[in-house]
């Protein structure tokens, strides 16, 4: 009952914040330069005709009232139209969303997973050379970015090495599985087609890998640092004087408490890698929907512009309850506070 | 405890080892072999794929820019098609009539083209692809629908359809070139609520080019394929298959060259990224853009609304850096449009000379004690192609040398269309590349210093000029063709002492590709109509042994 009141205030304060950022995002879509309907069509286009289109995008109205229609669409799920790709926000949505969601969760594994190898591995060896080879790495991780990681893995291990695609989401040999839900690797399992499965996954590796790179070594570190802190508190002490298996001691005892920081990290990188993922899905030309978001900003497609803000702005607002969720259940302390005790 | 703590970490990494390969091998384990699994099916033999930069419309009522016009050459038939002196010649149309008044044009069809579909192409289908066309409004209908009389057009017969003018348009023939033809039937199956079937034709096509849609995933690639029915002349290694990839990334498109996953680069790849590929063993092509790069001098702002400012500054600029530094081996203007159009003459035109720079400002009516009196002059270029910035800066120093001061700002495209919307808001100088949609002088004479073309980023000149546009008019509605370009050339005289803007140089489009590609228009053949230099008819693929 108590979690479920702690959920419930999450979940109030997410619906506050998407409400606000709605409201922040469609105003400032429509007060950056350029012209969408200029943008869309050839310069030499009559000027009824270009009236026209901006009438029936509702940009001639007052801005509260295009917003308050926006609204209404959106609860009948209708995001608008796209003056880029020249069809429906919500069928763009549907098509890029998924895409960039499953580069997103093999990141997000490749993060989660590689974090606790490495940061168990160097807080286990404080102060030897495994910590040492973690720490190096993490810094190199943590200090370039993604992009650079993007040109820097393509370059190794698709060009040099040959042992990956260049790019794209399926050979140009394999036909894409029939659409079912979106997710190219699913889809594929789906239609039975191994080798379009086997091949989405061989091509998400390199941009996978590019993305959680900074992210995995960064949870490692922090990993690392609370192990290392809480090595010495009086609670190890007395577990392993009262004769408890090191493994028990090891994960129960000391692992669960190190990783709440950086769980609530990790939830951060795995949600904003989604937005962040633009300029590595433009290096391996990932069809996804951070690049679909930043070449409708290009082309002042505002309806795309909310929409894409939004959906990044929804998928954060779960990924943070998720987290709380998770970190409420690791640390009782959190649970008491929220409770007032 | 540390030894137990290794074993876990251990285990740890055993279980990330093995579990997603039992699960990959589980799945392999459901094949034949692993083999089978990841190799895969044998690919076209002739496999063209070309890198664009999106967005590509494939509908020819919607798509007016290179990547859409590349795509309609390759999927469409044309009324008439462009040849490489700019003229054009008898394609879905066999012969033509007009009546002695220039207004009634009537053409006899070719009556063995077939559509993707299997139907014929009748007189019908013309009619219905300009009536699509001018009602939509987008994509190359405004060559057309200042002058099509679309109620009084008629399809005579199956094979003869007549088009009548409201008043005589002289590049009437050459601007047919952009009459894509639609199969009617197929199109009006796909219409949703009155929408033409615009939603339906952004993946599919209706035409009876040399090539079908095979899939196309927005933003992403055009898949076409070889349409077997074809009726006019191929080469007998034309591809089987054209793919038309959104690249975004030079080092992307650098490694797919080399890696020979891409046959022909986009347009827009750096000097040293076409230079490093040269040596990798790529071609680099080239053919003329039939556009030019400006600099557009705002013509009622202070201080670039007096003559011998711009005409100082036109002297002062140094265009050979720009063509032998910045923009290798373009060929330097020779005429106020691109020499390559029909009717553009070849002038004498501005050239450094510092002495009639400093000349020309000593006139000027800011110039009272010296040049420090002259307010300063702000140019804008395009934050999106950065090239762009060393020409400006350098422009910037040529200015200092005589002692005038210019400020150079990087800005974005979405907020250079909007500055250049409002005359007060348009800087003195923009920087841009303008290319004509006919290969006609006319059409960019008309684009970039008409009247009607100020408040689009075509025009910063802001000349709004009777005369000019007095003279574009007569120009335009000229029938006979050595009059008409003999009125271009004076309209071209006449702007070139206005000075309104700086002409720099003929865009020359470079492009990297693979040595087993045969491609004729890179090679002196190109023609100077945008989207006409990929043409799978005429290039051929002959991939290595």
């Amino acid at each position: 009952m108590k979690m479920k009141t702690y959920i419930a205030r999450r979940l109030g304060f997410a619906l506050f914040s998407l409400v606000g950022l709605s409201i922040l995002v469609f105003y400032l879509a429509r007060v950056i330069p350029g012209d969408p309907v200029m943008m869309m069509v050839d310069p030499r286009t009559p000027p009824e005709v270009i009236e026209e289109l901006r009438h029936a995008l509702g940009l001639d109205k007052p801005l509260y009232l295009q917003y308050f229609f926006w609204l209404e669409d959106v609860f009948r799920g209708d995001l608008g139209f796209s003056v880029y790709t020249r069809r429906s926000v919500t069928t763009d949505v549907l098509e890029y969303l998924p895409i960039s969601l499953e580069l997103v969760i093999l990141a997000a594994l490749i993060e989660v997973v590689g974090a606790f190898i490495l940061g168990v591995l160097a807080g286990s060896h404080a102060y030897k050379w495994p910590d040492n080879l973690v720490r190096i790495s993490s810094y190199i991780g943590i200090s370039i970015p993604s992009f650079v990681w993007a040109i820097i893995l393509q370059l190794i291990f698709a060009w040099q090495l040959s042992l990956f695609p260049t790019s794209g989401l399926l050979s140009s040999n394999i036909p894409s599985p029939p659409r079912v839900t979106g997710f190219t690797s699913l889809d594929s399992l789906i239609a039975g087609r191994f080798d379009a499965f086997v091949d989405v996954i061989w091509h998400a590796t390199l941009p996978a890998f590019a993305l959680c790179i900074g992210g995995m070594t960064q949870d490692a570190r922090m990993i690392r640092a609370g192990m290392v802190e809480n090595k010495d508190k009086e609670y190890i002490a007395m577990a392993t004087s009262q004769g408890l298996p090191a493994r028990l001691v090891m994960f129960k005892y000391l692992l669960k408490p190190s990783i709440i920081p950086a769980v609530t990290v990790m939830g951060m990188d795995v949600a904003a890698m989604l937005g962040n993922a633009f300029l590595v899905e433009m290096v391996f030309m990932w069809p996804g929907f951070s690049r679909h978001a930043i070449n409708a900003m290009y082309r002042s497609d505002l309806n795309t512009i909310v929409a894409t803000v939004m959906v990044i702005g929804i998928i954060f607002a779960i990924v943070n309850l998720i987290t709380d969720i998770i970190v409420a259940y690791l640390d009782p302390r959190i649970r008491l506070m929220e409770r007032g005790e | 405890m540390a030894s137990k703590i290794d074993m876990a970490i251990a285990a740890l990494l055993i279980i990330a080892i093995i579990v997603p390969s039992g699960i990959g091998a589980y799945m392999i384990g459901k094949l034949s072999s692993i083999e089978d699994a990841l190799k895969p099916p044998a690919a076209p033999t002739k496999l063209l794929r070309v890198g664009f930069a999106w967005p590509t419309f494939i509908d020819p009522a919607v798509g007016s820019d290179y990547s859409s016009s590349t795509a309609f050459t390759n999927l469409y038939d044309p009324l008439l098609f462009p040849t490489t002196t700019g003229d054009v010649k008898p394609w879905v149309a066999t012969n033509w009539t007009v009546s002695t008044d220039g207004l009634t044009w009537t053409f006899t069809l070719n009556d063995s083209i077939k559509f993707h579909s299997g139907r014929p192409l009748k007189a019908d289908d013309v009619l219905y692809s300009m009536e699509r066309l001018i009602t939509i409004g987008e994509g190359y209908a405004y060559l057309f629908s200042p002058y099509v009389n679309l109620t009084a057009s008629t399809a005579i017969d199956d094979h003869t359809v007549q088009f009548k003018l409201d008043k005589t348009f002289g590049p009437f023939l050459i601007t047919l070139a952009r009459l894509y033809i639609l199969d009617k039937e197929e199109v009006t199956a796909h219409i949703k609520e009155g929408d033409f079937a615009k939603e339906w034709l952004l993946t599919n096509d209706a035409g009876s080019g040399p090539y079908k849609v095979k899939e196309v995933v927005l933003e992403d690639h055009v898949y076409m394929e070889r349409f077997n029915d074809y009726w006019a002349e191929m080469k007998p290694n034309s591809p089987d298959e054209i793919r038309m990839l959104a690249l975004a990334v030079p080092t992307t498109e650098r490694t797919m060259l080399l890696k020979k996953e891409l046959e022909i680069s986009s347009q827009w790849l750096p000097e040293e990224v076409l230079a490093a590929l040269k040596k990798a063993g790529l071609v680099t092509g080239s053919h003329v853009g039939g556009d030019m790069f400006y600099f557009m001098m705002h013509c009622n702002k202070t201080p670039t609304d007096d003559i011998h400012i711009r005409k100082a500054l036109a002297y002062a600029m140094d265009y050979e850096t720009v063509v032998e530094e910045m923009y290798l081996d373009n060929p330097l203007a020779k005429c106020v449009v691109p020499i390559s159009l029909a009717g553009a003459a070849e002038l004498t035109m501005y050239r450094q000379n510092l002495t009639a720079a400093q000349e020309q400002l000593q006139q000027s009516k800011y110039y009272i004690t010296g040049p420090a009196d002259i307010p300063e002059i702000e140019v804008h270029w395009c934050a999106e192609v950065p090239a762009e910035e060393r020409v400006a800066m350098l422009f910037a120093e040529c200015a200092v040398d005589i002692g005038l001061r210019v400020k150079v700002v990087k800005t974005p495209w979405g907020s250079m269309i909007t500055e250049m919307a409002d005359q007060d808001l348009s800087p003195n100088i923009e920087t841009i590349f303008v290319a004509g949609h006919y290969a006609e002088a006319g059409s960019l004479l008309e684009s970039r210093y008409h009247s009607k073309s100020a408040a689009t980023w075509e025009q910063n000149e802001w000349l709004l000029n009777d005369t000019i546009d007095g003279m574009i008019e007569d120009a335009l509605s000229e029938v006979n063709v050595t009059k008409r370009y003999e009125d271009y050339a004076e309209l071209e005289r006449y702007l070139l002492d206005l000075c309104p803007s700086l002409f720099l140089f003929d865009h020359l489009v470079k492009y990297s590709y693979q040595p087993y590609v045969i491609w004729p228009n890179v090679l002196g053949e190109s023609i100077p109509v945008m989207g006409y230099n990929i043409d799978g008819r005429t290039i051929e693929v002959v991939p290595p042994e």
